[in-house]
């Protein structure tokens, strides 16, 4: 009752919220029918400095706009290629999934679980205990003995239970990789539900022999609250724009949540860095490095919780800027490179994209401020105009070519507010950006974090979300 | 040399009883050229044509199941019994000219023809029938004329048919849900890689079309067929030839409803430009076909001509949107991956023009320009993946 009643204040606050943002929105967008723009030509250099970084980022997003869909199209035409030779032999390979856990006893158990129900059965689960603290060893070890005394012919499916003293990612899952059997290893968070076919999706990929690695399409799961839907809505532009960056093989994060890797590539470049807070981003700009393939499996859908504070979410977006830079730090010779091993797209372009980036959500802040300040005194709104019509169409595109087309109309209707949700997270990257920058500086030590966890994965989410 | 003897099976479908029953029959005991084998399929058990029939020799009437109901449905049952080398398929309301069977065995003694399609030609004039036939007789004159030239031209099925038996592979294991509902033998053909031709000296005559009323009822029946074909076989055709002449039959109607009901509401003027252009060319096309066929009272045509075209492009639009919008029978996605990317590339290109063209304000023009690429690139890869995951699996 008491849950209910939450959910249903929660509700309304979520519904007033969106109202007044999109009131503001039609308000901006009448004002410029009303009040007619004055001409003022104060300030000409910072305008221009100000375009320039908008037009440089305009231009990334409507290429990776452009580009994108058509890597749909390129795995189409090679399924198709495939089906049409005739050679669509069997491809069964054995694959290990990690599992590394620390003090994830709310939603280990789900993860397990939704494994065990995978459709591809030729694998092994690796549960890694990293010295948790609360029952999840406990919690794993119940459900193997249930599992174990199920009958034989329904055991297709082993689970190994293993644990590392050590703490940290790296060592968890270094520790499961010495334990993997496989010819391939999916490594997973224990946060996470799985899609019955996501494994099966995982290893179909892995039929060209010159993929090394596919990373897969992880979506927030928790997007009862808006900073859940924030976060999902992020999550769904960035995994659009892996799209394009597969095509072109520039794919330089493999996320933990979901990323499956030959064995040859932990044989031919080492195991996970474990002093490295983003083991994932370090292993992935290393096996680019080594030139092999990264491919970004769309159809591989892992359903992971995002942060439910903003604190949780400030961690977490912080280790990612201080391992990110830490990782550009350690290989800074990708960056334009001459190596004819290196990628020149990503060397050349993609990379230093990334670093002009971060210049630009330094300064965002700063020019966002003007902007508002010169636009209400002069009444010229083309600007956040143009970044209204061009975020809100973005939504429109993603949301609706995402390939899952129930679930989604709620999705639509955020459209014209998107560009003011996208303040949120500018507020919490750049807050990451300085101290990351800060902590780089006085080389503060940041460990693997952990934040409140509801464990929303019960199956019934996961199917409303599916 | 002599050609070999030709076995020639007609097959015809009945599920209403005609009302010239008698002249019908007579048209198909009193050919020419008599018929190897005739085979009556009837879901009407108590058909007095089929009593007709079963008085002359060489004639089996076969009893279909009742829920059968369309015209192909009754053709499948009756092609699972054919002996004849070749076929001729029609319909119980259409009787045959005398000497059909026997042009019919002179185009397939050529061991390159296929198919042939019947012309259809009214019995019974009036002024509608009159002008129907004008305008069926330049549709076909042309679709003729294009198809010596273009032989993948698609040849939307009609009522009356020919083809060899041997060109559909394992005709009696052929199931009704393998392939859709309605007309789909021809499709059938087409993928096996045949080319229908269209003959004008096949005919056979229609009685229908007395009054305003059944032939709109004819039309909405046949542009039902043809959406259905159309949503059913979007994605089977192979060859970019064979998706471009699939599709130009469908596009060419709709680009006439858009210039006819669309265009005056956009620019009057332009719209009066085209009709006046169309009408000329409708007269000189009527006055060639009045002296082809020294028939003077195509002349008197013209007004019901258009007022035809005016019903025709209405009812194709209803159809349409009764198919594909109201009917919602092709399961949604089938629909978001067809329909959409296909209005949404035009619908980007417009919008494109348009900001290029009539946006003052530059960054609004820059940004327009974009998106409008951006959502061209998106939807024209959305159709794309439709395509190559189905037209295959579809196949096979």
């Amino acid at each position: 009752m008491i849950d209910s009643l939450k959910k249903n204040k929660l509700n309304i606050n979520k519904f007033f919220v969106y109202l007044a943002l999109h009131l503001f929105t039609v308000a901006l967008i009448a004002s410029v029918f009303l009040l007619g723009p004055t001409q003022n030509e104060s300030f000409p250099r910072l305008r221009m400095v100000i375009i320039f970084f908008a037009s440089v980022l305009l231009a990334k997003y409507f290429i990776y706009m452009f580009v994108s869909p058509w890597n749909d199209v390129y795995i189409a035409y090679k399924k198709r290629k495939t089906r049409m030779n005739k050679t669509m032999i069997r491809y069964e390979p054995f694959v290990s999934v990690l599992v590394p856990a620390w003090n994830e006893e709310i939603g280990i158990i789900t993860t397990v679980e939704a494994l065990l129900k995978s459709t591809y059965k030729k694998m092994e689960i690796v549960v890694i205990n990293n010295a948790s603290t609360d029952n999840t060893g406990k919690n794993v070890l119940a459900l193997i003995e249930k599992y174990n005394k199920t009958p034989a012919e329904k055991r297709k499916i082993e689970v190994v239970y293993c644990t590392e003293n050590a703490q940290g990612k790296g060592h968890a899952l270094n520790t499961g990789i010495k334990k993997a059997k496989g010819d391939i290893l999916v490594s997973i968070d224990a946060d996470c539900f799985i899609d019955p076919k996501a494994i099966y999706n995982f290893v179909q990929h892995f039929r060209d022999p010159k993929v090394m690695a596919a990373v897969g399409n992880v979506k927030v799961g928790n997007t009862d609250t808006i900073l859940g839907t924030i976060q999902y809505l992020e999550f769904l532009f960035s995994f659009y724009f892996k799209k394009c960056d597969s095509l072109v093989n520039t794919i330089y994060i493999i996320g933990g949540a979901a990323g499956a890797f030959r064995k040859e590539v932990f044989e031919t470049i080492g195991n996970y860095n474990a002093t490295n807070i983003t083991e994932d981003i370090d292993l992935s700009v290393r096996i680019q490095a080594a030139g092999m393939k990264i491919v970004y499996a769309a159809d591989v859908l892992v359903y992971t919780e995002g942060a439910v504070c903003l604190d949780g979410l400030m961690k977490q977006r912080l280790r990612w800027k201080r391992g990110r830079f830490e990782t550009f730090a350690e290989h800074k010779d990708l960056f334009f490179s001459t190596n004819s091993k290196h990628n020149k797209l990503l060397s050349w372009f993609i990379l230093p994209l990334a670093l002009f980036g971060e210049l630009q959500l330094g300064l965002e802040l700063f020019f966002l401020a003007f902007l508002y300040v010169f636009s209400f005194l002069t009444h010229d709104y083309s600007s956040f105009i143009s970044g209204i019509i061009v975020v809100s169409s973005m939504f429109f595109i993603q949301v609706a070519f995402d390939g899952k087309v129930r679930h989604k109309l709620r999705f639509f209707l955020l459209a014209p507010i998107g560009w003011l949700l996208f303040y949120v997270s500018t507020f919490v990257e750049f807050n990451a950006l300085i101290k990351a920058l800060w902590g780089y500086y006085r080389k503060n030590e940041i460990k693997w974090q952990k934040w409140e966890r509801n464990g929303v994965f019960t199956d019934k989410v996961a199917l409303k979300n599916n | 040399m002599f050609s070999q003897y030709m076995r020639i099976s007609l097959v015809i479908s009945c599920q209403t009883e005609p009302q010239n029953a008698q002249s019908v029959v007579a048209s198909y005991v009193s050919q020419s050229r008599p018929l190897d084998e005739i085979i009556l399929v009837s879901n009407s058990h108590s058909a007095h044509i089929a009593s007709l029939l079963k008085s002359s020799p060489k004639v089996s009437v076969v009893l279909a199941p009742k829920h059968l109901h369309t015209t192909d449905e009754l053709h499948m049952v009756g092609l699972k019994s054919v002996t004849g080398d070749v076929c001729i398929v029609t319909d119980a309301h259409n009787p045959l000219a005398f000497d059909f069977v026997k042009r019919i065995e002179a185009r397939f003694q050529s061991e390159k023809k296929h198919e042939q399609i019947g012309f259809l030609k009214n019995k019974e004039m009036n002024y509608l029938t009159l002008c129907d036939h004008t305008e069926r007789s330049i549709q076909e004159r042309i679709f003729h004329s294009f198809h010596t030239v273009f032989p993948y031209f698609y040849i939307t099925p009609s009522r009356t048919f020919a083809f060899r038996v041997r060109d559909i592979s394992g005709i009696k294991k052929l199931k009704q849900k393998k392939i859709v509902k309605d007309l789909n033998i021809l499709t059938e053909l087409f993928q096996n890689g045949s080319t229908p031709v269209c003959t004008l000296d096949t005919v056979n005559n229609a009685h229908d079309t007395q009054n305003l009323e059944v032939y709109i009822q004819g039309l909405q029946e046949a542009y039902a067929r043809e959406w259905r074909t159309f949503r059913d076989y979007f994605s089977v055709p192979r060859t970019i030839q064979n998706v471009l002449s699939f599709s130009i039959l469908y596009i060419k109607n709709l680009v006439f409803v858009g210039i006819l009901f669309f265009l005056p509401l956009v620019n009057i003027r332009f719209s009066f430009t085209l009709l006046a252009g169309y009408v000329l060319l409708i007269s000189l096309c009527t006055f060639f076909l009045a002296v082809k066929e020294k028939c003077l009272d195509a002349l008197i045509v013209l007004p019901g001509y258009i007022f035809l075209r005016y019903v025709r492009a209405y009812v194709f639009a209803e159809q349409f949107l009764k198919v594909f919008v109201v009917l919602k029978k092709p399961s949604l996605s089938r629909v978001h991956y067809t329909i959409v990317p296909i209005l949404g590339m035009t619908f980007s290109l417009v919008c494109g023009f348009v900001s290029v063209l009539y946006v003052d304000i530059f960054v609004y023009k820059v940004v327009f320009t974009l998106l409008c690429t951006v959502f061209f690139s998106n939807f024209a890869a959305q159709g794309a993946v439709y395509w190559l995951n189905n037209s295959y699996d579809r196949l096979t």
